[in-house]
């Protein structure tokens, strides 16, 4: 019943073309994964990832998954770092705790991993931390969202570097929001009924309200729900003049559709997942506003370049973007690799990630930070991207700003 | 009034939906629980034409619609024709594997992301105004239109048609109609045609007015209470049941507690099974085998 | 064997054994042997399927006896378990209670649900009733949800192992024989239920529900029964899945592992309780069996996502051709191959 497949247009339209150079590569990347249970070399970190490459949720995960190993395979083959190389253990979870359970167990007791990285559903999540914390063993979420275990104050061994998380893109929303309504407008919410959407938006209610604007209600929609019309009627009827939406891209993107169905013309704010650049596109709504900690490919900077050269040379026919926090992940490896001393155990890797600061390469507003306190960032970065029908194009609404994390 | 327009059209999708299932059910004693997959492949369907076969909006649908004839006929012949005779059951089981089948099937072909089939066929589902305060968007309007002639269209061929009668029959006394002469292989292979037909048709005008992914698949869940409620084997009762969840569902929405439009329809049905166990329109039966 | 069949004067203590057990029951013997020494030479993986193996083999026997014997169709089982897990993770978060508590809380919570699931049946027959059992499933997992967030536990709750008499059952090895004690177990409770009144009372029913009531047989009380017991032991196994899997969250009680229960005891082969067993087998391993098979075969153009997905696919195309080709399940092909065995002289060698 969970419908929270997100959005990754693709111009595909008919199959998968042959991929015979990415698939070379990921069969002899398979072969020494395959080796069975590696003793590992000090100069070897095992890494296991759990990534929902299969089942309803891959239309988000699958994606970031292959950009994780896309970048930890460039960064292996260019001699690792100080000597180090990485090898992935990639099962499938299919976005289910079961597997993902299984998947866990297998990483802990027979893969011998240092780290556990999670590209996959919130589903996902209470089995792979219940038996990471057990024994010992760091888990990152990359191109998951980030558990509240992440934030301050963090959980031990639980650490973050996804783009996204609903409380602080609502903080992010909401400030962009007051900035453009005028003040005594009225802001509805949409959300989908998953713990994690429901709090972000209610938390936005919250803020709105404090800034002396009207609320026109939280439409919570049942995760599975296909006709979001009538949410849609609801908050028209309550008079929004804007609206906030943050739920899977799919969730959200439906929700807009639908109030543009009913004639109503006002700007909607919505959470910046991997579809967004591509639907924007193709939508060409000037009044949709997405706020989001990645940049987008129009931007066409260095480090943009750099992961669409990659993923051209693969051979893979993913959208660069929905492959971004995967890379991310992939620079944050290597960001603590490069730390890393001569203890390649699991207990070394979270004491280097206890305490870091990575740079992003430019494909964010700024480094990501973790202290003892706080395993998702110290400081946050958004920008605001809309379709601009005067340029044709997309263009950046407003430009990097910080938030800081508490 | 915007809240009836939207009833409204809620109605029109379960009814073209609950009118597959009944279709099959009442003709067969089969509950195809692969509904609603078949429906989603219809709209894949149009984007596989669209995309590689013809540009032209119309040319596109005319072949989704022959694909969809060919994809029900190919259902019936190659798998379920080979369970008539087993426990209820079984065949049921069987709908629910073909299910998971194409779902698996859809995913490996067109991937697990959404499209937006309105963009590649240039569909423009622009928003109509019905009065000053009731607005749908075309794709609703004509979803509307649809569920009306397709319920017209069944009406008329199950009771004033030969070969309705001949199904009619079949799913009232399966062995007696045998015994006149009828070919139940025929009758239900032309029930499973009608009804994939139907189911595609519907893909095609939900994905015209949203957007198409696998999961999409889950307005055949949600359109059971719709057929059950009405009796599983009656057409007017499916447009009534219909109606009674699809209101249902919009007023929780909008007065109640929308997390509960998923589980109430279900506890309704619930209730009414209580009162009548086979449907407001249902006929009793004694039911274990196809 | 001839010497027994001559059976004249005292006998040597291996034959008397012999003599005593039949071939049936030796197989069975040798099946428990085999388990028991399985972990030897398996590897923590292999253990962990095991163990799931277990699990779902308690629940596909609680189905089968509601669906294969006593025929009252149920898609509710997700809901069930989840009732299970979720009462022990509950008790568990809020008075941190132990496992001598929790379980047969479960149980209990397990049949009072079941009670409230079995109600529809006295009414509605077949898809109505399974119906009704699906809208019950959903109900559960609302509750769940609803308890998640107003508890702010929104990734799950999570459990510590269970410590039974001063030990802490987390190891693998050390569930693996507790699950398999606990699965043979309900088996052997399950068989002499089936051999009892009650069981012949719904093996009646079931057959034809006018007759059973002429025949004197309380139709409604024995219905109820049926899903009472038999929610009680699915309830058994959510909690069992919960202390194994040190988690409980609502995500992981789908729809699709209630069709994946169902699956099991159809091709298991309905009415038969290995059945229900080699069923929980059959799909438990059927997704490593063919993400095995889709990467043992060279196949250019593929990626990990590809193969995945296949998988699923291939669940629904064995289902079907089981279905399809053998109704009678994997107990019916069991049945055929230990036929061709047969010796001409099967009797029992009982006295």
């Amino acid at each position: 019943m969970t419908a929270r497949a997100m959005n990754f247009v693709l111009s595909l339209m008919g199959g998968k073309t042959v991929k015979i150079k990415q698939f070379a590569k990921s069969l002899a990347l398979s072969a020494t994964v395959a080796a069975g249970p590696a003793l590992a070399a000090d100069d070897e970190v095992v890494i296991g990832v759990s990534a929902a490459l299969s089942g309803w949720a891959a239309g988000t995960y699958a994606a970031p998954a292959e950009g994780l190993k896309l970048y930890l395979d460039r960064l292996n083959e260019a001699g690792g770092v100080n000597g180090k190389t990485v090898s992935l253990v990639i099962y499938d979870d299919q976005g289910d705790a079961s597997r993902a359970a299984s998947n866990a167990k297998r990483f802990l007791t027979q893969d011998d991993v240092q780290m556990i990285i999670s590209v996959s559903t919130s589903a996902t999540f209470a089995p792979i931390i219940s038996q990471a914390t057990r024994r010992k063993v760091p888990v990152l979420f990359a191109g998951s969202v980030c558990p509240a275990e992440t934030m301050p104050p963090a959980k031990p061994l639980l650490y973050c570097s996804t783009g996204f998380s609903a409380v602080h893109d609502s903080i992010a929303m909401v400030d962009y929001l007051r900035d453009r309504e005028s003040s005594d407008a009225t802001v509805g919410f949409s959300a989908m009924g998953i713990p994690i959407s429901r709090a972000g938006m209610e938390e936005a209610e919250r803020m709105v309200l404090k800034a002396d604007m009207k609320s026109a209600g939280v439409e919570i929609a049942p995760p599975g729900t296909a006709d979001y019309t009538s949410f849609a009627t609801k908050l028209i009827q309550n008079g929004a003049d804007s609206v906030l939406s943050w739920a899977p891209w799919a969730v959200q993107i439906r929700f807009v559709d639908a109030l543009r169905k009913q004639g109503w013309k006002g700007n909607a704010y919505v959470g910046h997942l991997a579809e967004a650049e591509l639907e924007m596109m193709k939508m060409k709504d000037p009044n949709l506003f997405t706020l989001g900690t990645n940049v987008m490919l129009f931007e066409d900077s260095e480090a943009t370049q750099a992961l669409v050269n990659a993923v051209k040379e693969s051979g893979s026919n993913l959208h660069p973007e929905a492959i971004l926090d995967g890379w991310v992940g992939g620079i944050v490896v290597e960001g603590v690799l490069e730390q890393l001393g001569e203890d390649t155990s699991a207990e070394a890797i979270n004491a280097v990630m206890r305490n870091i600061e990575i740079d992003t390469k430019g494909l964010r507003g700024g480094p990501i930070t973790w202290t003892d306190d706080n395993h998702f960032r110290e400081t946050i970065y958004y920008r605001a991207y809309r379709w601009s029908d005067e340029k044709g194009a997309m263009e950046i609404a407003r430009d990097w700003k910080a938030y800081e994390v508490e | 009034m915007q809240i009836l327009a939207n009833i409204v059209v809620l109605t029109s999708l379960y009814a073209l939906v609950a009118s597959g299932y009944v279709l099959v059910y009442k003709v067969s004693r089969v509950l195809n629980l692969a509904h609603g997959e078949l429906m989603i492949l219809g709209a894949y369907l149009l984007v596989a034409t669209s995309a590689g076969i013809a540009s032209d909006p119309l040319v596109a649908i005319a072949l989704t619609a022959m694909f969809s004839i060919v994809v029900g006929l190919s259902v019936y012949l190659l798998l379920m024709r080979k369970m008539t005779g087993q426990p209820v059951l079984a065949a049921v089981l069987t709908t629910v594997a073909l299910g998971i089948l194409l779902r698996g099937a859809m995913v490996l072909i067109w991937g697990p992301q959404q499209l937006n089939v309105a963009a590649m066929i240039s569909f423009d589902n622009a928003s109509i105004a019905l009065t000053d305060s009731v607005r749908v968007s075309t794709a609703a309007l004509w979803l509307v239109v649809c569920t009306f002639l397709v319920y017209l269209g069944l009406l008329a061929f199950l009771h004033m048609s030969r070969w309705g009668m001949r199904m009619r029959a079949s799913g009232q006394n399966a062995l007696l109609a045998a015994q006149r002469g009828i070919n139940l292989h025929t009758v239900y292979a032309l029930a499973w045609t009608l009804s994939t037909f139907s189911g595609s048709l519907t893909g095609v005008l939900v994905t015209l007015d949203s957007r198409i992914d696998v999961n999409m698949a889950v307005i055949g869940l949600k359109a059971f209470p719709a057929a059950l409620v009405g009796g599983l084997d009656s057409l007017p009762g499916a447009l009534i049941g219909a109606g009674v969840i699809a209101a249902l569902e919009v007023l929780l929405i909008h007065y109640v507690n929308p997390l509960l439009s998923d589980v109430v329809p279900f506890l309704v049905l619930i209730a009414i099974l209580i009162v009548r166990p086979w449907g407001l329109y249902g006929t009793k039966e004694e039911l274990n085998r196809v | 064997m001839s010497n027994i069949e001559t059976g004249i004067g005292k006998m040597a203590p291996a034959t008397e054994l012999r003599k005593r057990l039949s071939q049936n029951q030796v197989a069975w013997i040798g099946l428990i042997v085999l388990l028991v020494l399985l972990p030897t030479s398996a590897t923590p993986f292999h253990l962990d399927i095991a163990s799931q193996i277990f699990i779902a083999g308690i629940g596909a026997l609680a189905l089968m006896v509601l669906t294969g014997i006593a025929g009252q169709i149920s898609l509710g089982h997700s809901g069930l378990m989840a009732a299970g897990a979720f009462t022990t993770g509950i008790l568990y978060k809020e008075t941190g209670a132990g496992i001598w508590i929790t379980l047969p809380a479960s149980v209990v919570a397990g049949a009072v649900i079941g009670l409230i699931f079995g109600l529809p049946s006295l009414r509605l027959r077949g898809i109505y009733l399974a119906m009704s059992t699906l809208a019950l499933h959903f109900l559960v997992i609302y509750l769940g949800g609803e308890y998640e967030f107003a508890s702010g536990a929104s990734t799950g709750i999570f459990l510590d192992p269970p410590v039974v008499f001063g030990f802490e059952i987390y190891d693998g090895y050390a569930w693996y024989y507790v699950l398999l004690a606990l699965v043979a177990g309900t088996y052997w409770g399950c068989r002499n239920l089936l051999n009892s009144k009650t069981g012949r009372a719904w093996e009646a029913l079931h057959a034809n529900e006018t007759a059973a009531e002429a025949l004197g047989v309380q139709v409604a009380n024995y219905k109820l029964l049926a899903f009472v017991i038999t929610s009680g032991i699915a309830s058994f196994s959510g909690a069992l899945f919960a202390y194994y899997q040190n988690f409980v969250s609502v995500e992981a009680f789908t729809l699709f592992l209630s069709i994946q229960y169902i699956a099991m005891i159809i091709i298991g082969g309905m009415g038969s309780l290995p059945g229900a067993l080699l069923g929980a087998v059959f799909v438990t391993l059927v997704p490593y069996f063919v993400e095995w098979l889709m990467e043992a075969v060279p196949y250019i153009g593929l990626d990990i996502t590809t193969v995945s997905s296949a998988s699923y696919a291939a669940f629904g195309l064995l289902m079907i051709l089981f279905l399809v080709f053998e109704p009678s399940g994997l107990i019916g092909i069991w049945k055929r191959i230990v036929g061709q065995f047969a010796s001409p002289s099967k009797r029992e060698d009982t006295p």
